[in-house]
């Protein structure tokens, strides 16, 4: 669509044409003084060093190491929490057999049995146990939880 | 026409006779399952019984542990401790322990066994007496019994 012409008077349109005509050159004086107000510029920051090559066979090393740790004490804690005393029984024995180096051991007898749940519950009564090894569920107190850990210990099967 | 006839007929004949051996197998076998229950009685004597722990085993994997009970006496009436694993097994440790001053004497049922078994009766039952304590915490002298209930 095309717009229509407007006749401008020709005092306007000169007026016009003198105010959209450029402007005359800035004198080099002028520059000067301007840049001169400028602040300094901070000094050049050094050159970065050149990258040296990364280190990765280094870091792939120890990193594989502390994984390697990481999944051996992973591996213990899981072996030690899932009994691992039950190396050390006979193939069918109904309990622990070589049971003087465990705490569930309560009367000495060498092996784990209901009268270890019997005897550590008879000292509970009697207010005599205060021996922290028995306190099997860490919970500061030596209670009927644990005579009960002790009687599951004196029948657990092995898988 | 006659042999494609006879061939179909044959063909039809022999899978009928699969099918019905492939259903009347499985019927076979669950009719030889039966579920029993067997008491576990503990003798001590004239020593009052506080605490007892036997073992259970079918070495001939006929019989499938489904469930414990208590026993008669109050003190072991509830059920005793076991092995959660031992279910669906053939093999169980019982135990339980009493505190309590007035403790049974004689012959006394402290468990019941409730089995699945499989084939005949009845089942080899492998019994232990692993150990029986008396109100002082020191075994004591004493016998096991395993007796089908009836």
């Amino acid at each position: 669509m095309m717009e229509p012409e407007i006749e401008l008077p020709e005092r306007l349109r000169r007026d016009l044409m003198a105010a959209s005509a450029p402007r005359g050159k800035v004198p080099a004086e002028v520059d000067q003084a301007i840049l001169s107000q400028v602040p300094a510029a901070p000094p050049a920051a050094p050159p970065l060093a050149a990258p040296q090559a990364r280190p990765w066979p280094t870091l792939v090393r120890v990193a594989s190491l502390t994984a390697a740790a990481g999944l051996l004490l992973v591996v213990g804690l899981w072996w030690r929490a899932s009994g691992a005393p039950d190396l050390q029984q006979p193939e069918g024995a109904p309990h622990g057999d070589l049971a003087a180096l465990r705490t569930e051991d309560v009367d000495g007898s060498g092996r784990v049995d209901i009268l270890d749940a019997l005897a550590l519950a008879r000292r509970i009564e009697s207010g005599t146990e205060s021996d922290a090894r028995f306190d099997y569920d860490r919970d500061g107190t030596i209670d009927r939880r644990d005579v009960e850990h002790v009687a599951r210990e004196a029948v657990r099967i092995d898988a | 026409m006659k042999t494609l006839a006879t061939l179909l007929l044959t063909i039809t004949v022999t899978l009928g006779a699969l099918l019905c051996a492939g259903f009347a197998a499985p019927q076979s076998a669950a009719g030889d399952t039966r579920f029993v229950a067997y008491d576990v009685f503990v003798d001590a004597g004239a020593t009052p019984l506080a605490a007892w722990q036997v073992e259970l085993s079918d070495p001939t994997s006929r019989a499938t542990i489904v469930g414990v009970e208590g026993g008669e006496h109050a003190e072991f009436k509830a059920p005793p401790h076991y092995d959660p694993r031992a279910l669906s097994q053939g093999r169980i440790v019982l135990a339980a322990f009493s505190t309590a001053d007035a403790l049974p004497t004689g012959q006394t049922r402290v468990a019941r066994v409730h089995v699945q078994v499989r084939g005949p009766e009845p089942v080899d039952w492998q019994a232990t007496l692993v150990t029986a304590g008396g109100f002082d915490g020191q075994p004591v002298d004493a016998s096991l019994e395993l007796i089908h209930s009836r």
